[in-house]
C-alpha cells in the first residue's frame, strides 16, 4: 500500500513538472497552430539560465521567474523576426524550430559547457517531510503544490479574462476573431512569449529533480508533445490531465514493469487516441 | 579511320589510369611525405557530449609531448562527431578511412559506437582503439585489428564486487543500472566479483537509459547490505534522489569516475563513504602523473583531468608508442603486433596488453572522505590488483 502511494506521489510530482512546459507547448500550438520543437531548448535554457542566476545570489523564486522571463524573451524575438513570417507554412516552421533547437543547443554548450548539474531546493524546502508511516521529499510535494498554483493562474486566463477569451475565440476562428477588430499577431506574441516563459520556468523548476544536460532538450520536448497528444491540445486542463496521467503512468510503469519501463507511456499514448483521437480535452485547432 | 585511332587512344588512357591508380595504391603505407594520420571519433554532441572535448585535448597534449612526429613521419589528428549513434559513428568512420585516409581509428565513448566502428575497422583493416573500457565484444568483433588499452567494463569494475565481499563484508546486494551494454557490464563485472565468493544479489533493476526521475525505482528499492549501481550519464543525479529518498543502506558506484566531481562536492557530507573503482586518480604521487595533471590543468583552465582524459592519453600514447616501435609503418599487421608489445610506463602507471589486445594495469578500490574540509576520493585499498589484465574471469 505505501509502495502504491509513494509511487503516485513520484508520478504526480514528475507529472507536474511536465504539466509545466507541456502548457506552454499546448498554449503556442493551440493559438498560433505552431508546433514549437525548439520548446525542449526552452526547458534547457531556463535551467541553465536559472541555475546561473541562483549561484551568484538571486533567490530561488526570483532567480526561476528571471529564468522563464529571459527565455519568454527569447521566444518572443523568435516568433517576431521568424515565426511571424511563416504564417501557415507548417512545413518551414517544423523546419526552422528544429534548426534552432541545433543553434540553442550549441549555443547552451558554448556558454556553460558540457558539464550537467543538479539544483538546489530552496532552504525551506530541502530536507523530507513524514507522511503516515513513510518520509518524502519535501521540494516534491512542492513541486506539486507549485504546479497546481500555475494550473489555476492558467485556467483564470483562460477562463476568467479577456485575454483568455480571445485566446479561445482564436484557437476555435481566427480569421473572425481578427474581424473583430483583435490585433492577433501582437496577441499571438503574448501568447509564444507566455508558452516560452512556461518552458524556461520549468527547466529551473524540475533541475533539483531531475538536474540538466545540454542534450535533454529532444528528451523532454518527446515527452512533452506526448503530454499534449494525450490531454488534448489548447486546453490548460488538458495539459494537466496528460500530464498527471503520463507521469503517473511512467512511474508505476518503471516500478511495477520495469522491462516495459520504456514503452509503458507509449502505450497509454496510443490506447488514448484509439478512443479520442483530438486527446481527453483537445480541441479542434484553427491553422 | 578516325574512329578507330580515337577509340585506340581512349583505351591506351584508360590503360594509363589503371596503372598508375595501382601504382599509388601499392605504395607503402608510410610513404615519405604521406602524415600518420589519427582519427579521432568523439561524441561532441547526442545523448553525452560532455567529455569529448576534454579527451581531444588529452589526445593533443601527448601529441604536442612528442612534438606531433614518430620517428620522420608528421603525424596528424582528424576529428569527427560520432555523436553517441553508431550509424553516424560508422559514416564518420568511412570518412575517415576513405577520404582522409586515417591510418588509425582512435576514441569513440558508448559502447554500441565503438562495436559498431570495431566491425567497419575490421573489414577493412583499419585498427581501432577505443577510449575508456568497452565491452570485450568489441575485441570479438575486431580479433585481429581492435585493442583495449584501458580493459573491459566488467573487468573494471570485477575488483570493487570482491572488496566489497571480501573486505566490506556485506553479503547481499541491491543493484540497479542503465539498461544497455554498457550498464549491464559495468554492474555485469561487479556482480561477477561480488558473488565470486558467496554474495548473492537480492534485486537488479534495468532502468532504461535517459530516465531523470528515479524516484519508482527507489520507491521499489528492496533491502540489502549494499546498493550498486550504475547509469550513463546520471550517476550524480541518482544518488542525490537515493540521499533524497533516505535509503540508508551503504552504496557502491562501481566506477567512481562517472559521478559528476561538482554534483559529488554539492552532496558533500551525505556523500561521504561511497565506494567505487578506478584505474587513475589526479592524487596518485609519482612523476608521471604528477607531469599529466599539471599539463591538463595548464591546457584546461585548471580543471583536474578525469578518467577520460587520462583513457584518451594513454590510448594515444600506447598507438604512437607501437607507431615508433615499427619506425611508423602503419600496416594494420605490423602496427597491431607492435601495438600488443607496448609496455609503457603512464600517468596511470605501467600499461601494457595480454595477448588478445586487452589492456594489462592496475585498479584501485576508491572511498569519498572528507579531509580538512575538502572532499575528494581517496584509494583504500590498491593491493589486489596490480598489473592485472583488466577483465573478468568470465571474459
Amino acid at each position: 500500500m505505501m509502495g502504491i502511494a509513494v509511487n503516485m506521489l513520484n508520478g504526480v510530482s514528475y507529472g507536474m513538472i511536465l504539466f509545466i512546459i507541456a502548457s506552454g507547448l499546448s498554449l503556442i500550438f493551440g493559438v498560433m497552430g505552431v508546433l514549437n520543437l525548439a520548446h525542449g531548448a526552452f526547458f534547457v535554457l531556463g535551467a541553465y539560465i536559472g541555475l546561473t542566476l541562483a549561484g551568484k545570489g538571486w533567490g530561488f523564486v526570483l532567480a526561476a521567474l528571471a529564468a522563464g522571463a529571459a527565455v519568454g524573451l527569447l521566444g518572443l524575438v523568435l516568433e517576431r523576426v521568424f515565426l511571424g513570417r511563416l504564417y501557415k507554412q507548417v512545413n518551414e516552421q517544423v523546419l526552422l524550430t528544429l534548426g534552432l533547437v541545433y543553434i540553442y543547443w550549441n549555443a547552451i554548450l558554448w556558454i556553460w559547457g558540457p558539464k550537467s548539474h543538479i539544483g538546489k531546493a530552496p532552504l525551506a524546502l530541502q530536507g523530507d517531510i513524514v507522511l503516515t508511516s513513510f518520509s518524502y521529499p519535501l521540494y516534491r510535494l512542492w513541486i506539486i503544490l507549485i504546479g497546481l498554483a500555475i494550473f489555476a493562474g492558467l485556467w483564470f486566463l483562460e477562463e476568467r479574462t479577456r485575454i483568455g477569451a480571445i485566446m479561445r475565440a482564436g484557437m476555435d476562428d481566427k480569421q473572425m476573431t481578427t474581424g473583430l477588430g483583435i490585433n492577433y499577431p501582437l496577441f499571438s506574441s503574448f501568447v509564444f512569449f507566455l508558452g516560452a516563459f512556461l518552458g524556461g520556468l520549468a527547466g529551473f523548476l524540475g533541475t533539483p529533480i531531475l538536474g540538466i544536460q545540454p542534450g535533454l532538450s529532444m528528451d523532454i520536448l518527446l515527452i512533452a508533445i506526448i503530454v499534449i497528444v494525450v490531454g488534448g491540445v489548447g486546453h490548460v486542463a488538458g495539459a494537466l490531465l496528460g500530464a498527471l496521467l503520463i507521469g503517473v503512468v511512467d512511474a508505476f510503469g518503471k516500478a511495477y514493469f520495469p522491462d516495459f519501463a520504456l514503452f509503458t507511456v507509449y502505450l497509454a499514448m496510443i490506447v488514448i487516441l484509439l478512443s479520442k483521437p483530438s486527446g481527453l480535452l483537445g480541441r479542434r485547432v484553427n491553422s | 579511320m578516325k574512329n578507330v585511332w580515337g577509340k585506340g587512344l581512349f583505351l591506351f588512357l584508360c590503360l594509363v589510369f589503371v596503372v598508375f591508380s595501382s601504382y599509388v595504391s601499392a605504395v607503402p603505407a608510410h610513404a615519405e611525405g604521406k602524415p600518420l594520420t589519427i582519427g579521432l571519433l568523439l561524441p561532441y554532441t547526442g545523448f553525452d557530449p560532455r567529455n569529448a572535448p576534454q579527451m581531444e585535448a588529452a589526445t593533443r597534449q601527448r601529441l604536442d609531448e612528442i612534438g606531433w612526429k614518430v620517428g620522420d613521419r608528421k603525424v596528424q589528428l582528424i576529428t569527427a562527431d560520432e555523436a553517441t549513434d553508431p550509424n553516424v559513428g560508422v559514416q564518420k568512420a568511412m570518412k575517415l578511412v576513405q577520404q582522409d585516409k586515417a591510418d588509425v581509428i582512435l576514441g569513440t565513448l558508448f559502447g554500441n559506437v565503438a562495436i559498431a566502428v570495431a566491425g567497419y575497422c575490421n573489414r577493412v583493416g583499419v585498427p581501432f582503439a577505443p577510449y575508456i573500457e568497452q565491452s570485450y565484444s568489441v575485441i570479438k568483433t575486431a580479433p585481429q585489428g581492435a585493442l583495449l588499452p584501458t580493459g573491459t567494463l566488467k573487468g573494471s569494475t570485477y575488483p570493487g564486487g570482491l572488496y566489497a565481499y571480501d573486505k566490506l563484508g556485506f553479503k547481499t546486494a541491491s543493484i540497479l543500472y542503465s539498461d544497455y551494454v554498457a550498464g549491464e557490464e559495468y554492474i555485469g563485472g561487479f556482480v561477477e566479483g561480488f558473488q565470486k565468493h558467496g554474495g548473492s544479489i537480492v534485486q537488479r533493476q534495468a532502468v532504461p537509459l535517459g530516465t531523470l526521475d528515479f524516484a519508482p525505482f527507489l520507491t521499489n528499492l528492496q533491502k540489502a547490505d549494499v546498493v550498486a549501481f550504475w547509469f550513463a550519464g546520471t550517476m550524480g543525479p541518482f544518488l542525490k534522489q537515493f540521499f533524497e529518498f533516505k535509503q540508508g543502506q551503504p552504496v557502491i558506484a562501481p566506477t567512481y569516475w562517472t559521478i559528476e566531481p561538482e554534483i559529488m562536492n554539492e552532496l558533500g557530507d551525505k556523500a561521504v563513504g561511497v565506494i567505487g573503482t578506478g584505474h587513475d586518480s589526479p592524487e596518485m604521487n609519482f612523476a608521471k602523473n604528477r607531469q599529466f595533471v599539471e599539463a591538463m590543468k595548464k591546457r584546461l583552465n585548471g580543471e583536474t583531468p578525469n578518467h577520460y582524459m587520462y583513457s584518451a592519453y594513454i590510448t594515444t600514447a600506447t598507438y604512437l608508442e607501437a607507431a615508433k616501435a615499427t619506425g611508423g609503418d602503419t600496416s594494420r599487421d605490423k602496427i597491431i603486433k607492435a601495438w600488443r608489445k607496448v609496455k609503457i610506463e603512464t600517468p596511470m602507471g605501467v600499461v601494457s596488453f595480454d595477448k588478445d589486445g586487452c589492456g594489462v594495469g592496475d585498479l584501485y578500490v576508491f572511498r569519498f572522505q572528507k579531509e580538512k574540509g575538502n572532499y575528494h576520493w581517496q584509494i583504500v585499498d590498491e593491493g589486489q590488483y596490480k598489473q592485472k589484465p583488466v577483465r573478468a574471469p568470465s571474459e
